[in-house]
């Protein structure tokens, strides 16, 4: 049986190397609505950390190529909004809203497991998207016995 | 594999088997084993879908299931049609059922009893743990005597499973399932994706990776996209299954015919039948499942080995199961969803548990024709003996968890499903109470067997998967075995 692998989907991501380095939710990591309104949304909830635009651009692009049709609605309805009120407006204006929290839980999730925020060296490393892992993703799971 | 064309299906059988899931390939399994020259048919509605196919589509089946029945209630319903069945989509937890689960009515005069006890399982629990094979401890023979040893190593507990098995008096065990911790025959062990329907390793037990010696078994043909309509009957006998294939009709005659559809389909199939018994399409339904969210000071979660760690077994046989259901606890290492604890640094500080919970199937719940095309699933959705039993589950979960540092515990939500389509072809003593005996054999027609989850006649505690392969190896062993 063919098995996936992480690097199954290494096509996907081009050259990401080290690239621009963005702190806060003024940096724009994409160029397409909803890619900025997801970049932006990741910016601003690590606001205070270094973040490489160029590998938040790649995580943000497998996000929606991986997310379920409900989400990429949900988003884009989220996107329109944001036009109006901003990100950080429509973050807050939102709080407490469980459908938005849900959203928002899974893209900080996902993003905090397909990069190497678990793994640096120290807070003050910027952040770096690796390449997608889609399975085999829990970096904390223990294997061995007892 | 051997496949056939439904032109070729079209013949006469030793057996035909209507559906390819657990219930009819662990009846084969076993039925094989004694009457190896046997020739058997299996009609499959669904296509054979690979386990490439379906992670490279991240898709159980081609086949959209709400669109093959009309849903008339409050709840939703799930299953795979494709080869394999449910073998594809389940995530694989495989407890047996608990001793009291058997004798529901006898114990708390509520429900129903089995007509099997759960003695009378031991042995096909054991054969159907190591087939598939399953991971265990080697400590539940406290709850559930005779299982000893598991075929394979438990997983890996997580930290929070490990300070609550240190209180004294805990119930708190590693879950039974047949995902592997050591690599087997090509198969990878479990990496914890949390995504089990689409198993990258190809540790969790499905049809494809485990019961091939079936599937490809000299004397079985296989039919798919065979969509059987009913069984024809003469003179008290079964004597054909008529399907269609594009749009043409077929009919496989045999001497024997075992339906392994769902809790859907086999009622379905039954009524179009013509073919009664107490109970045919009713007593429908699956246990209430419930999440609930605790947030945790300090202690960092996610850490065990596998997608579901341990279950909570001290709210399952209790002084008060006649007015409430069992309720047990399941501890969840899935770091994908709900997702992380949305506080920065504390990401970890989260631990998800939910709860499934016993509810009494009502005879008005179950599976209508209502002269369509399609069957109609009516259900009125949960009763108080479930509804009453979460609030009480929730409300011990602070004494549950006095070993954790915990900050909060909230209930989140009732899930819109479970996919643990029980009920709707009754197994009972005799055809007043039941649509089948002990050994899954229809009351007035002997040579018909209904298998899987739709003969269970009480929805049990945990998970129903192990049983109703056990259930289905038993019967084939007494249908097929020397008298």
């Amino acid at each position: 049986m063919k098995m996936l692998t992480p690097s199954r989907r290494t096509f996907l991501l081009g050259g990401a190397g080290l690239a621009v380095v963005g702190a806060g939710a003024g940096a724009l990591a994409a160029t397409g609505t909803l890619e900025r309104y997801l970049a932006k949304l990741v910016l601003h909830t690590f606001v205070r950390e270094r973040i490489e635009l160029e590998s938040l651009d790649v995580f943000v692009a497998e996000f929606i190529s991986h997310a379920d049709p409900g989400t990429i609605s949900k988003a884009t309805m989220l996107t329109r909004t944001a036009r109006l009120v901003g990100v950080k407006g429509l973050d807050v204006a939102l709080v407490g809203h469980d459908a938005y929290a849900d959203f928002k839980r899974r893209l900080v999730t996902q993003f905090l497991l397909n990069s190497d925020y678990f793994q640096r060296a120290s807070a003050t490393v910027p952040i770096h998207c690796h390449e997608w892992t889609g399975v085999c993703v829990n970096p904390f799971a223990r294997f061995d016995d007892a | 594999m051997q496949f056939v064309t439904a032109l070729e299906a079209a013949d006469t059988w030793d057996v035909v088997v209507v559906g390819s899931g657990f219930g009819s390939l662990f009846f084969l399994k076993r039925y094989l084993e004694l009457k190896p020259n046997s020739r058997v048919l299996i009609l499959e509605r669904g296509r054979h879908n690979t386990t490439d196919w379906q992670l490279e589509q991240h898709k159980n089946s081609d086949v959209e299931e709400s669109t093959t029945f009309v849903n008339e209630s409050p709840k939703e319903w799930v299953y795979t049609i494709g080869l394999g069945g449910s073998t594809n989509c389940w995530w694989a937890q495989s407890p047996r059922l608990h001793p009291s689960d058997f004798a529901l009515k006898t114990r708390h005069g509520v429900g129903a009893d089995w007509p099997v006890t759960y003695d009378d399982l031991v042995p096909y629990y054991r054969q159907v743990e190591r087939i598939m094979p399953v991971a265990g401890p080697d400590d539940l023979d406290s709850e559930f005597p005779g299982t000893g040893s598991y075929p394979q190593k438990p997983h890996r507990m997580s930290s929070a499973d490990e300070l609550i098995r240190a209180t004294p008096g805990h119930k708190h065990f590693v879950i039974p399932n047949a995902r592997l911790t050591e690599t087997l025959n090509g198969r990878g062990r479990c990496c914890a994706s949390s995504e089990c329907n689409f198993c990258p390793t190809g540790a969790k037990f499905t049809a494809f990776n485990g019961l091939q010696d079936v599937l490809s078994h000299r004397n079985v043909r296989i039919c798919t996209e065979a969509h059987v309509r009913s069984l024809d009957v003469e003179a008290g006998q079964v004597r054909k299954a008529v399907f269609t294939q594009g749009g043409k009709d077929y009919a496989a005659a045999g001497d024997f015919f075992v339906l392994g559809a769902n809790g859907v389909f086999n009622p379905w199939i039954l009524m179009k039948s013509g073919i009664g018994g107490h109970g045919v399409g009713r007593y429908f339904g699956e246990k209430l499942h419930a999440s609930v969210e605790i947030l945790l000071d300090g202690h960092q979660h996610f850490d065990g080995g596998t997608v579901q760690t341990c279950f909570n077994l001290s709210r399952l046989e209790t002084p008060t199961r006649g007015e409430m259901g069992a309720a047990v606890y399941y501890f969840e290492n899935n770091i994908r969803r709900p997702g992380l604890r949305m506080t920065q640094g504390r990401w970890r500080e989260f631990l998800q548990v939910t709860i499934y919970v016993e509810d009494i199937l009502q005879e008005t719940n179950g599976i209508f024709d209502e002269g369509g095309e399609l069957p109609v699933v009516r259900h009125a959705g949960f009763t108080p003996y479930a509804t009453k039993s979460l609030q009480a589950a929730v409300g011990a979960m602070p004494e549950l968890l006095r070993a954790l540092p915990v900050e909060s515990i909230e209930m989140k939500e009732i899930y819109p499903v479970l996919g643990h389509l029980q009920g709707s072809a009754r197994m009972g003593l005799t055809k007043a109470d039941s649509v089948v005996d002990a050994d899954l054999l229809h009351h007035e027609h002997r040579n018909l067997a209904v298998v899987g989850t739709s003969a269970f006649p009480t929805l049990g505690s945990v998970n129903p998967t192990l049983t109703a392969a056990a259930l289905s190896m038993r019967a084939a062993e007494r249908i097929a075995g020397p008298r």
